[in-house]
């Protein structure tokens, strides 16, 4: 088994958004490496999935996870029917980084699954990480993830990597 | 292709604590630490702490880490934002030859001077028949150049062996 690299996205000028393509049908499942995302001034990170290269704003975000504070006692959190999956509010002098794994996100005939684990430094302030869970309940191809701030902040810093996992 | 490649391994016996220095440079921004053949005097946790820029193991109170244990007999949660380490690289290591564990955490940043060091990783023991898993994070919340690592016990003293991986991308 090995991870096979698909694309990369690194931030450059200040952007509002960051978004990696490359999803095919080529693999079953894939990978995204998110490195270093680091917000203008304190905000909160979200992402969508992307079909046909267009980010998708519609509610039909689900998501549930296991949120652990460093300083406040763990949290069970869950959205249903969002227009984005949303975590941690991140300090300017933190950054977020995580590891998603993507599944069916080729498939037309099937909803987009992910899955994240993510380790990050809050405005709070305290350390903050977690794993937990999210569906796209379109059932549709997908080819993507797209990252956002919830503030209207833009990216100082930040790297997606896309792989595709061979048997 | 992303790959690991391995940069060094230590191992140590009877030892309280055991350090890798100089395994960060800026050949990788990301690294993995993997602990195996944990023996432990008496049951204990793994922890870590890092290795500044003049060789020096960082104890001050810059670290904090949360911990989600999975415990056979249920769950908990350890957390402190101003600890002396990240607490429970592996939590409950074993003082019984016929048992033992294991465990690894990611480590982000550790060589850019400009950033936190973010850890991540997961862990499984087995300590007198109970089965012990987590997920942990920690940061070292300091804007510094860390170029090693120090694994160290809870209690007592450990036979282990630390292998560290630069992750290609």
């Amino acid at each position: 088994m090995s991870l096979i690299k698909i694309n990369e996205t690194i931030a450059s000028g200040n952007p509002s958004t960051l978004t990696v393509t490359g999803i095919t049908s080529d693999y079953d499942v894939y990978m995204v490496d998110v490195v270093n995302l680091v917000p203008n001034a304190s905000g909160r990170v979200e992402w969508r999935i992307t079909k046909g290269g267009t980010i998708q704003t519609d509610s039909e975000y689900d998501n549930s996870r296991k949120d652990m504070p460093t300083n406040a006692g763990f949290q069970d959190n869950e959205n249903v029917n969002d227009s984005k999956v949303t975590n941690a509010t991140v300090d300017e002098n933190g950054s977020w980084n995580a590891t998603f794994y993507l599944f069916c996100f080729q498939l037309s005939s099937e909803l987009s699954y992910g899955t994240f684990k993510h380790t990050t430094y809050v405005d709070s302030p305290q350390g903050f990480g977690g794993q937990g869970g999210f569906t796209h309940t379109i059932a549709s191809a997908s080819d993507g993830l797209s990252f956002h701030w919830g503030d209207s902040r833009t990216f100082t810093s930040g790297e997606l990597h896309l792989y595709g996992l061979k048997k | 292709m992303k790959s690991l490649h391995f940069i060094n391994s230590v191992t140590g016996t009877g030892v309280s604590n055991i350090s890798m220095t100089n395994c960060f440079t800026e050949q990788f921004d990301s690294y993995m630490v993997q602990v195996s053949k944990l023996l432990c005097s008496t049951q204990a946790n793994i922890d870590i702490r890092f290795i500044d820029n003049s060789d020096s193991v960082i104890s001050d109170s810059d670290y904090c880490y949360a911990t989600h244990q999975i415990l056979s007999s249920g769950f908990s949660e350890r957390k402190d934002n101003s600890g002396t380490s990240i607490s429970r690289l592996i939590a409950f290591g074993s003082d019984n030859t016929n048992e033992g564990g294991s465990g690894y955490s990611y480590i982000i940043n550790p060589y850019d001077s400009s950033s936190f060091t973010f850890t991540s990783g997961s862990s499984a023991t087995v300590e007198g028949g109970n089965y012990n898993g987590d997920f942990q994070i920690g940061i070292h919340k300091v804007k510094e150049r860390i170029t090693g690592i120090n694994l160290l016990t809870s209690g007592g003293t450990m036979d282990i062996t630390v292998n560290m991986f630069g992750i290609k991308r």
